[in-house]
């Protein structure tokens, strides 16, 4: 490997990690929409009853 | 504060002492360390005076976490967590208290640990003693601020032990590294090439550091809620 | 909404001109070839996770100052972020000495000062991660997040005498900056930070969010039983 290799193996290292992170975030962002949506649907019937 | 801090030390070691079991867990791990640690050598081969060190630290700080579980588990069986806050003195008390417990308590483990370094690690004295042995108190007394300091984290609920060496054992690295530089000092014949100034200075600052943590953040830590 | 959508794109932005700057304008390093220009975001990486780390001890304070939710929030965030540079920081610069002096691992005290970093702020996400009741939990990750901070200090005085007593076969980065690789330099830290910036903000809102959510999960689960008695 020369030198070019391993500034690409540390440049991938970099996207790769941030990219995962993101990725997280992206998750993290899906399960917190489906909680406020479920979190609505709870409230809505409640609001008919009265 | 100090006599709140006194005669909760006073009360803790005679429960740890007092039972049985008490302090021979912490101790039995440590001794066990030490030994496991020996089979790595061949008949008749000596540790270097710095690795022996090392050993004996790891065991110091493996015992540390038992003994302050130990010692913060001791008013969770009763429930009386509440009752000691709500003694009219400052909780930095019940912090000085516990470190103070624990300092003895890690003081006396470590008298059964430097033998069995000396006997399985094959160490010799060395020459520069009086820096050892005060390395030895300000490094002891350094785990005891931030033992009690944290050992508070592991009180509640079962299955927070663990995760007092998660949380303690990066904290101390610096500690560490002082006591095991001192250390290694006291088991070398020969004298340190650049002196033991920098690393009892360094010791020193970290206690103050953890003293200065402990009393101020130690309410923050140790509260009524579960 | 559209101060982290802006801060990120931005931040894109500065990035694809901050490769021209790295791989164009930015000279070629004498002694250490290519490989330098790891370099160019090893030293920002670096530089926002002790960033990311004092900003979590500070609202680590004002937290247990004011118990304001805002701050037990943006203190997580911040270890979050901040472990995630610091891992990328001992990455690239695990590459770097591996190519520059065949070794993986170097004992230069500002990688172990970053590595023990690394494990104290694993232990508050170790922390975090626990089922607590979530005034106690964010007042005890606040203690640990001022206490670890405090000592970075300590661990670099002590990286840095260990290192003097056995001596380094490996020279450290020596010489000056050269005004181009400055200026490369400055714009690599400055675009990070936007894309910190970013990534803070969206993850401290998720965080808050995710809060209000589990308090008012808890607030409806006792209406829920007392509705079923009846």
């Amino acid at each position: 490997m020369n030198a070019i290799h391993w500034l690409m193996a540390a440049n991938a290292a970099l996207w790769i990690g941030f990219g995962a992170y993101l990725s997280f975030l992206i998750g993290k962002q899906r399960a917190l929409e489906t909680r406020v949506a479920q979190h609505a649907t709870n409230a809505a019937p409640e609001d008919d009853d009265e | 504060m100090l006599k709140l801090a006194l005669a909760l030390c006073a009360k803790d070691l005679r429960l740890i002492l007092g039972r049985s079991a008490g302090l021979a867990q912490a101790l039995l791990l440590g001794l066990l360390l030490v030994f496991l640690f020996s089979l790595s050598l061949e008949a008749g081969d000596r540790l270097s005076p710095q690795a022996a060190a090392t050993m004996f630290w790891l065991a110091s700080a493996f015992c540390q976490v038992l003994v302050f579980n130990m010692l913060y588990a001791l008013e969770e069986e009763n429930g009386s967590r509440l009752g000691l806050l709500t003694l009219p003195a400052p909780p930095q008390g019940i912090w000085l208290g516990k470190a103070l417990a624990g300092l003895l308590l890690l003081l006396a483990a470590q008298a059964v640990f430097l033998p069995a370094t000396f006997v399985f690690l094959g160490q010799r004295m060395g020459e520069s003693l009086v820096p050892a042995l005060s390395g030895l108190l300000l490094t002891d007394a350094g785990m005891a601020a931030s033992g009690s300091l944290l050992g508070a984290l592991s009180v509640g609920k079962a299955g927070r032990e663990s995760l007092l060496s998660i949380v303690l054992f990066p904290l101390i690295i610096p500690l560490l590294l002082a006591g095991i530089q001192l250390g290694s000092a006291g088991f070398n014949p020969d004298p340190p090439p650049d002196g033991s100034q920098g690393w009892i200075g360094l010791a020193a600052a970290f206690d103050a550091v953890f003293l200065a943590a402990g009393l101020a953040l130690f309410p923050f830590v140790y509260s009524g809620e579960d | 909404m559209r101060a982290f959508a802006l801060l990120g794109l931005a931040g894109g932005l500065l990035m694809a001109f901050c490769q021209w700057l790295v791989y164009v304008y930015a000279p070629v390093e004498q002694s250490m070839g290519m490989v330098q220009k790891i370099f160019y975001f090893h030293l920002p990486v670096a530089w926002w996770c002790f960033v990311s780390f004092f900003l979590s001890c500070a609202a680590g304070v004002l937290w247990l100052k004011t118990r304001r939710p805002k701050w037990d929030a943006l203190s997580a965030t911040a270890v979050e972020v901040g472990m995630v540079c610091a891992t990328l920081a001992l990455i690239t610069g695990s590459i770097w000495a591996r190519h520059s002096w065949g070794a993986w691992w170097t004992w230069d005290p500002r990688l172990t000062t970053t590595l023990v970093l690394w494990f104290i702020y694993a232990g508050y996400l170790a922390l975090r991660s626990m089922p607590l009741p979530s005034g106690k939990r964010a007042s005890m990750c606040a203690v640990v997040a001022i206490v670890g901070f405090l000592d970075v200090p300590l661990v670099f005085l002590s990286a840095r005498l260990w290192r003097s007593i056995h001596p380094a076969v490996f020279a450290a980065k020596g010489g000056g900056l050269e005004p181009q690789m400055a200026v490369a330099v400055i714009a690599s830290v400055l675009c990070f930070g936007l894309i910190w910036a970013a990534l803070i903000i969206l993850r401290c809102r998720q965080t808050l969010l995710e809060a209000k959510l589990n308090e008012a999960a808890a607030e409806t689960a006792p209406d829920e039983s007392e509705a079923g008695e009846n």
